[in-house]
């Protein structure tokens, strides 16, 4: 009996193990895979056919596609825009985000008030958003005019009619329009700090900026690699505001992957191509992503 | 003492940086059309409530308004469950094939739904959800829920397992546990899942427009874009429906703001 | 007890009606309309005035953002579902997905039928057409002409250009006098230099040399073609559209034009409506012209295209009753006069609406001048629209860098000739317009 109740334990178990964490899993996995995942699959289907995404047949091409993409100097142009695009944007939500939210967790008077304005980027319709930075960016906008009442009109210049700012000062844009996400994530990490670690280091004569260096930083090591993460798949997958401004323009200083998969695959009715794309960006990101995530995990060891 | 200038200084500087667009928003919409020549920083000088008025009642904003709120609160309540449960079983239980469901989910946070709008498509004609608010709700949960995993896993990751394991050897099941005993501390990580969920299915455009092409089920969003042509655009008719759109969010963000900073120090688990 | 038996009475009354309506109502009809903001509601107003006359049909006329009508109409269109009727692009090369992919309706018997053919232009028809077969119903004229600011013209004592010569002297002139920006044109949005593109590629190559390359052999690296580009980069390397054209936006660029900081801008009449809104009377101060000729061998052409089209889904239930309803909305003077008076020109001649309608001068004008050139022959106004989309993208993207300074208008023409004849090798070009003889 008990010989043969412990040969069989660990089936049992694991058997129980997984009905426990199936009930608890299924109704999110069920979703992702039946409106997310599969439909994902599809495109990559979809990108080893010749298919205008509207007549009843298309046409097989193997790997063409993937051959065609390979030598398309635009896909490599928007790749190294993204990769740009991508870059400044993490730098700035997370640097940024860090440092303001460090300021807020400090109890400081009206703390709810600044927190609830730089959030309030955050909740405006992305249309809004890009009507609002066109508006900003014009050669006689807002920014321009600002620079010049401040004294610093030498610094003025057409923003988003200029091959080399344009796709910077978007990427500005969408930093202004996320980094209200960032600061409150940082922020609920730093609730983890314990406050008495920052009254110790007072009385042993640190400075605001090394404890903010030797405590603060450290202490938000997990929370930002969910901050990076966050930053960076929303930025490889931005569209709206982009759409919205400049269409990928002026030429291609602002096409990145997600605005020329949509020209290619939807404008242009080349699904099959578009879909090349998609899974390209997909691969891309899931490999950096995870490449980021398997370095962090090993010096967390 | 000397650097609290500073501080607020920087503060107050970012504050209106971001505050500013939407200043100009509500300047723009509140401009009679005389006035709408003049930049869109300088203030209206006889302030309207007129394009709201035509918005709300000739643009048909209050039947699209309802079906925004009907959608994101849906949206909001469902997420908050099926993202805490699944988080759970990924932080607490032990079960083989573990790493297969993370990296299953990680590839979902970067799904472009642009890419796959004509596959979901297709599902949705198949299970019969075209025109109907739950399809939208399925897809959004759907695109949504690996993010909101990751959320609620890096929060209860911070729970110490002592608290689990005490309840566990108490005879509670893993559902009490997760039910009684990590939800109500897990206030914070709950009501940014609902707000950001709210919030994301509010600004959604592309799957309302998609699915919903009856006019008496679509959203605010869908709304917003006929004051957007191609080569003319409604500004006032533009910027209204978006204060339309901004304001009911706004005032439940510092609504649950003051739970959510209240939540975070009761919740704080030494 | 009274007011229970009323509400009773009420809610009775209430049912039959709607009993009655639903067995009346057999015949449901789905139209997707995209366009402008304010533009669209005329066809709510069309399809109450048709469901008045036809108690029978119910028409739902569905309004799809334009920007995004491509992605919500392709998946609906494949998936066999989707609206009865629809607007779509036209040309030969927009709508080659579409027809090629059998989801469209072959018009032509209807064309027959109702005789469509004393009311469409031979212009229209060739981009409504391929094959010898009718595809679309065009729904609204639009051209382009230079939209000018008479108080700034008055105040400089500047009159109308007539020739190149006047017109390069009129432009020096607002520079001089402090308008850095002589034309407004907001290139960032890239579809307003193609208005400019497709004026000077028709006034170079006249009518029958784009038709040549279009319909014929004929290719984009002809001289005419090089020699307009050329005269676009000139234009912008001598300022005539201000300082940085390329990051000005048409929005933006517009406000401009209407605040009286902008003399002069390329558009078309869909700007007036909006205007005549924000401005009152105010619009008396605003003209048009036609640009002068840019060399003696040429002539005035005016620009004229259709924004879009009416098509049929092929899989509708219902083809008589969509066909019944685009005759109803574009082909009866009621209707053409509703679409006029809410600033949308339909096709054929106006002759015998302009006295009832209600129509700004401005507009009414522009027409004027437009039918006193219209002997020369038409020029497409937008050939962004009537080429394959893959074709408007390279040429968007070529613009902007003629105007930037970076690409040659000999490489320009190269590039769009290349993508031209790479959607002619894709079947993405339809055979020539015009609906064969019986």
């Amino acid at each position: 009996m008990a010989a043969s109740s412990r040969r069989w334990s660990p089936g049992r178990r694991k058997r129980q193990a997984w009905l426990t964490a199936g009930l608890f899993l299924f109704p999110a996995i069920a979703l992702y895979l039946v409106f997310a995942f599969i439909p994902t699959l599809e495109v990559f289907e979809y990108s080893l056919n010749r298919w205008d995404g509207i007549s009843p047949d298309r046409e097989w091409v193997g790997l063409g596609n993937y051959d065609r993409l390979f030598g398309d100097r635009i896909f490599w142009e928007a790749f190294f825009n993204t990769v740009e695009w991508t870059a400044i944007i993490v730098v700035i939500n997370v640097g940024l985000g860090v440092v303001l939210a460090a300021i807020l967790a400090r109890k400081i008077k009206g703390r709810i008030f600044f927190q609830t304005c730089m959030f309030i980027p955050v909740i405006q319709a992305p249309i809004t958003t890009a009507i609002i930075w066109r508006w900003m960016y014009q050669p006689n906008g807002a920014i321009n005019e600002g620079l010049n009442a401040i004294g610093l009109g030498f610094l003025a210049t057409p923003w988003l009619g200029d091959l080399t700012t344009a796709l910077p000062a978007l990427a500005i844009a969408h930093s202004w329009s996320t980094l209200g996400l960032s600061i409150v994530i940082f922020l609920a990490g730093l609730q983890a700090v314990d406050d008495e670690l920052y009254d110790a280091a007072k009385i042993d004569g640190a400075t605001p900026v090394q404890a903010f260096w030797y405590i603060t930083l450290p202490a938000l090591r997990p929370v930002t690699a969910v901050v990076f993460v966050l930053t960076a798949t929303a930025a490889f997958k931005a569209f709206d505001l982009i759409w919205g401004t400049t269409q990928g323009g002026p030429i291609r200083a602002t096409e990145i992957l997600a605005t020329y998969m949509y020209k290619r695959g939807v404008l242009e009715n080349n699904y099959g191509y578009g879909s090349a794309v998609a899974v390209a960006l997909l691969v891309i990101v899931t490999l950096a992503m995870a490449v980021y995530l398997y370095m962090q995990a090993r010096r967390d060891d | 003492m000397s650097r609290k200038p500073l501080v607020y200084g920087l503060l107050t500087l970012v504050s209106l940086l971001m505050l500013a667009p939407l200043l100009m928003t509500a300047f723009t919409s509140l401009k009679p059309a005389e006035e709408l020549v003049s930049p869109p920083w300088v203030p209206p000088l006889a302030p309207t409530f007129e394009h709201f008025v035509t918005t709300w009642i000739d643009a048909n904003f209050n039947t699209y308004f309802l079906n925004s709120v009907i959608i994101s609160t849906v949206d909001a309540l469902v997420m908050i469950v099926i993202a805490s449960a699944a988080a759970y079983a990924l932080t607490f239980l032990k079960f083989p094939g573990k790493p297969l469901i993370y990296a299953l989910l990680l590839a979902g946070l970067m799904i472009p739904p642009t890419a796959i709008i004509l596959p979901l498509y297709v599902t949705e004609q198949r299970l019969g959800l075209l025109n109907t608010h739950l399809g939208v709700i399925l897809a959004d949960l759907a695109l949504a829920v690996p993010i909101f995993i990751f959320l609620m896993s890096a929060y209860f990751r911070r729970i110490p397992k002592e608290l689990r394991d005490a309840a566990r050897v108490d005879g509670a099941s893993e559902i009490q546990v997760y039910w009684r005993v990590i939800l109500p501390i897990s206030t914070p990580a709950i009501i940014t899942t609902g707000l950001l969920e709210f919030l994301w299915s509010w600004n959604d455009l592309l799957l309302r427009l998609l699915f919903l092409t009856q006019d008496n089920l679509r959203t605010l969003t869908v709304g917003m874009l006929f004051f957007q042509g191609t080569q003319t655009r409604d500004i006032s008719g533009l910027t209204s429906a978006a204060m339309i759109m901004a304001i009911p969010i706004i005032i439940i963000f510092i609504i649950f703001q003051r739970h959510f900073v209240q939540g975070m120090t009761q919740g704080a688990v030494k | 007890m009274i007011k229970r038996h009323i509400s009773l009475v009420v809610a009775a009354t209430a049912l039959s009606g709607t009993m009655a309506i639903s067995a009346l109502a057999q015949t449901e009809i789905e139209i997707w309309v995209g366009g402008e903001p304010g533009t669209a509601n005329v066809y709510d107003d069309l399809a109450a005035a048709y469901m008045a006359a036809n108690p029978d049909v119910q028409i739902n006329v569905t309004k799809v953002g334009s920007d995004l009508f491509n992605p919500v109409l392709v998946p609906s269109l494949s998936g066999g579902e989707g609206p009865d009727v629809f607007m779509y692009g036209t040309g030969p090369g927009q709508p080659a997905a579409i027809i090629n992919g059998g989801l469209v309706a072959d018009l032509t018997p209807y064309y027959r039928q109702y005789g469509w053919d004393a009311m469409i232009p031979e212009s229209i028809e060739n981009t409504t057409s391929s094959d010898g077969r009718l595809w679309a119903v065009g729904n609204e004229v639009e051209n382009t002409a230079m939209f000018y600011n008479r108080a700034i013209f008055d105040e400089l004592g500047l009159d109308v250009p007539e020739t190149w010569a006047d017109f390069e002297a009129t432009v020096e002139a607002l520079i001089e006098a402090g308008y850095d920006t002589p034309i407004g044109l907001g290139a960032a949005d890239r579809w307003p230099i193609s208005h400019w593109q497709s004026m000077l590629f028709g006034r170079f190559a006249s009518p029958a040399g784009v038709e040549d390359v279009m319909f014929g052999d004929g290719a984009w690296t002809e001289a005419a073609f090089v020699d307009a580009s050329a005269l676009l980069q000139q234009m912008t390397e001598e300022g005539y559209f201000g300082p940085n054209p390329v990051a000005n936006g048409y929005a933006e660029i517009m406000d401009s034009f209407w605040a009286g900081d902008i003399p002069m801008t390329f558009t078309g009449p869909w700007i007036v409506p909006g205007a005549v809104q924000s401005l009152g009377d105010g619009i008396a101060d605003y003209g048009t012209f036609q640009v002068p000729p840019m060399a003696d061998d040429q002539a005035i052409h005016p620009t004229e295209d259709i924004g879009s089209g009416f098509y049929v889904n092929a899989n509708s239930e219902h083809l008589d009753v969509s066909a019944d309803i685009l005759d109803f909305f574009f082909f009866n003077n009621d209707s053409r006069l509703m679409l006029l008076n809410n600033g949308t020109i339909p096709i054929g001649s106006l002759t015998e609406l302009l006295p009832d309608s209600t129509l700004p001068a401005i507009t009414a004008d522009l027409r004027a001048q437009i039918d006193s050139h219209r002997p020369n022959g038409t020029i497409h106004a937008f050939l962004d629209t009537v080429t394959p989309a893959s074709m408007t993208n390279v040429t968007y993207d070529g613009l902007q860098a003629l105007m930037l300074g970076v690409m040659t208008p000999e490489q320009f023409v190269e590039a769009i000739q290349a993508e031209w004849e790479a959607a002619k090798a894709d079947g993405a070009i339809l055979m020539p317009g015009g609906v064969a003889d019986n």
